[in-house]
């Protein structure tokens, strides 16, 4: 779905935007372009939060990539990291504190079931309805958000007195060891490194995934192979929607210690842009995520250092959501939409 | 139950312009991003003129703008028309808060303290809807340019077979889209008498219900509108309700058009075997 011109023009369109604006509405170009190409890296703490939120977007963006890959959209992205956050946290405010190590991982499989629940439910009633998932996963995920943030405050989980809008913080027991302290990395988000290698397996070297990639290609022709069209539509929506549930669950447990209003705002919306920067492609989530956190670490940098007054991190999105399935060099027939 | 004409009134504009685009075959949905927009351009022209009908104008010229710019992506640079309008989508509130925040020094509230003018009663807006309506029935259904934009949705063979192309014409519905959109932002934002940050709420999203909900024709869609809107009103009235929680009310609007979705997909599959033999369809690869 997308092809090489487009993913050079959406990332070079990006850049360009960025140092276009930095040039002209920064107060100093030059202080706010090293900010935006150097701030990112210039340190232990910013390579820190680079490769945390990196590996965070390498899991969306694999979520992402496997729906696509799939021709399922998953639009509920924002929903099911906020949801897998809220479940990871309550299962480690109810476990015994002296499960350790077991806790913490029951608490990421809570976090990564929830996820599952709210994804997968959109796959079933397609599956089942003929529901439009796109409209599904993005509603649901809209209806998701709210809540959680009325649960976070309500009776059990509230804390007792905080300036941020946010819960009681989990048992010091559950929570993941940080690496490059005091920066936003732990030892959890490097569980995304073997995914990347499983799904990439998965994905291109089994007759699982060549079915996955044929019903992506065109469902007609998978369900003249035989493929059970079904399963396939509502597997990878299932496991899209894990993959951000686990994601949320590692930001609470490895960084915020507790479930902060928003603290996951984005990681969705930057999920699906990585897989379509990746071709849907599970091996080149890693270096398209890498790429993302980059851009989006930046643009907090000039930010927080004063050279620039708002964030480019949307506008990146933007740019690159736009542009990326562009083709620039032969056109084609725009083929008409089949009957519906 | 009274008619939330309110709540009505910017559905109905934007699940219009939804319309146009899927009829067109080229479905909008950047809608929630260009009502956000047309508010916010609503509101500024509003601000520095002080006139209605201008104000309504610049939103409706911007509008038209932004669904020129996903012709341009979708059309010419054959972008995938979904994922080309999430950008719009993510773009356009980014950009309304960096111009509410250059020009206001805030990224929320732009108060205006007008009045939406009514007539005995009944909003002005809400009649223009169902002129809107009745305008969008007659265009596409009973002139020769409706048949063209829709047989340019359903046949691009039958047409390139009569020398006829359709992106011209799906330009021309991608840009009206856009505008309708932005129309159906300007309402909310001039009935309300202030631009807010989030102000589309979803609204857009919902419109593309609607649509799917009122089988793609005009009253129908409209009737979708009202339905959607009773269950916005009897959401409002639950916030009264000190027991329910506030996450619980804020979340339901989404939640139950998220059920009468399901419900709706459910009958047209059942009572339609042509769509229920059809295998699932998929979106990417076009």
């Amino acid at each position: 779905m997308t092809n090489g011109t487009g993913t050079l023009a959406a990332l070079g369109v990006a850049v360009l935007l960025a140092v276009a604006l930095l040039v002209v509405l920064g107060p100093n170009p030059l202080g706010a372009l090293r900010a935006f190409f150097w701030g990112p890296v210039s340190s232990g703490l910013a390579w820190g939060n680079l490769i945390n939120e990196a590996l965070l977007l390498t899991l969306t963006g694999l979520g992402a990539a496997l729906a696509f890959g799939a021709g399922s959209f998953n639009l509920g992205g924002e929903g099911q990291t906020y949801t897998g956050g809220l479940a990871s946290l309550a299962a480690a405010l109810v476990l015994p504190v002296a499960w350790g190590p077991g806790g913490i991982l029951v608490a990421l499989g809570a976090g990564a079931a929830a996820g599952m629940v709210l994804g997968g439910l959109s796959g079933w009633l397609k599956v089942r309805f003929d529901a439009d998932e796109m409209i599904t996963t993005f509603l649901l995920s809209a209806s998701a958000v709210p809540l959680v943030d009325a649960v976070m405050t309500g009776p059990g989980l509230g804390a007792a007195q905080s300036m941020l809008i946010q819960s009681r913080p989990a048992p010091e027991a559950f929570w993941l060891p940080g690496l490059l302290a005091p920066s936003n990395l732990h030892v959890g988000v490097l569980v995304a490194l073997p995914l990347v290698v499983v799904f990439g397996i998965l994905v291109n070297h089994t007759p699982w995934g060549y079915r996955l990639r044929l019903m992506g290609r065109n469902r007609d022709f998978a369900r003249y192979a035989g493929i059970s069209t079904g399963l396939y539509a509502l597997v990878p929506l299932g496991l899209s929607g894990a993959l951000n549930g686990l994601a949320g669950a590692l930001g609470v447990l490895g960084t915020q210690h507790a479930l902060v209003q928003g603290f996951s705002a984005g990681w969705g919306w930057n999920g699906i842009a990585v897989a379509l920067i990746a071709r849907t492609n599970p091996w080149s989530v890693l270096p398209a995520a890498l790429l993302l956190a980059f851009l989006d670490q930046a643009s907090r940098t000039v930010v927080l250092q004063g050279q620039f007054p708002f964030q480019l991190s949307a506008l990146f999105q933007a740019a690159i959501l736009f542009f990326i399935t562009a083709r620039f060099v032969v056109p084609r027939f725009l083929r008409p939409r089949s009957a519906s | 139950m009274s008619l939330p004409f309110d709540l009505v009134t910017p559905l109905l504009v934007a699940a219009l312009g939804a319309l146009w685009s899927e009829r067109a075959g080229v479905l909008n949905i950047a809608l929630e991003g260009q009502m956000l927009a047309g508010a916010l351009a609503a509101v500024l022209t509003y601000h520095f003129s002080g006139n209605l009908e201008l104000a309504l104008l610049g939103a409706v010229l911007f509008g038209a703008v932004t669904g020129l710019v996903l012709a341009w992506g979708s059309l010419d640079l054959k972008a995938d028309p979904f994922i080309a309008a999430l950008g719009l989508n993510l773009l356009l509130p980014a950009l309304a808060g960096w111009v509410s925040f250059s020009l206001f020094g805030n990224l929320g509230v732009i108060r205006l303290g007008t009045a939406a003018p009514s007539w005995f009663g009944v909003p002005v807006f809400f009649l223009a809807a169902l002129v809107l309506t009745a305008a969008t029935q007659a265009l596409l259904f009973h002139t020769p340019w409706g048949l063209r934009l829709r047989a340019a949705g359903t046949s691009a063979p039958l047409m390139a077979s009569r020398g006829l192309g359709t992106k011209g014409l799906q330009r021309q519905a991608l840009a009206l889209s856009g505008a309708l959109g932005a129309l159906a932002g300007a309402f909310l934002a001039l009935t309300l008498g202030a631009f807010v940050s989030g102000i589309s709420a979803g609204k857009g999203w919902i419109a593309l219900v609607a649509l799917y909900l009122g089988m793609r024709r005009p009253w129908t869609v409209a009737s979708a509108c009202l339905v959607l809107a009773w269950t916005e009103q009897a959401s409002n009235l639950l916030q009264g309700f000190r027991f329910l929680p506030p996450g619980l009310v804020l979340g339901l609007p989404s939640l139950v058009t998220v059920v009468v979705f399901v419900a709706t997909s459910a009958a047209q599959k059942r009572f339609s075997p042509e769509t229920a033999k059809r295998p699932l369809r998929g979106r990417t690869r076009r």
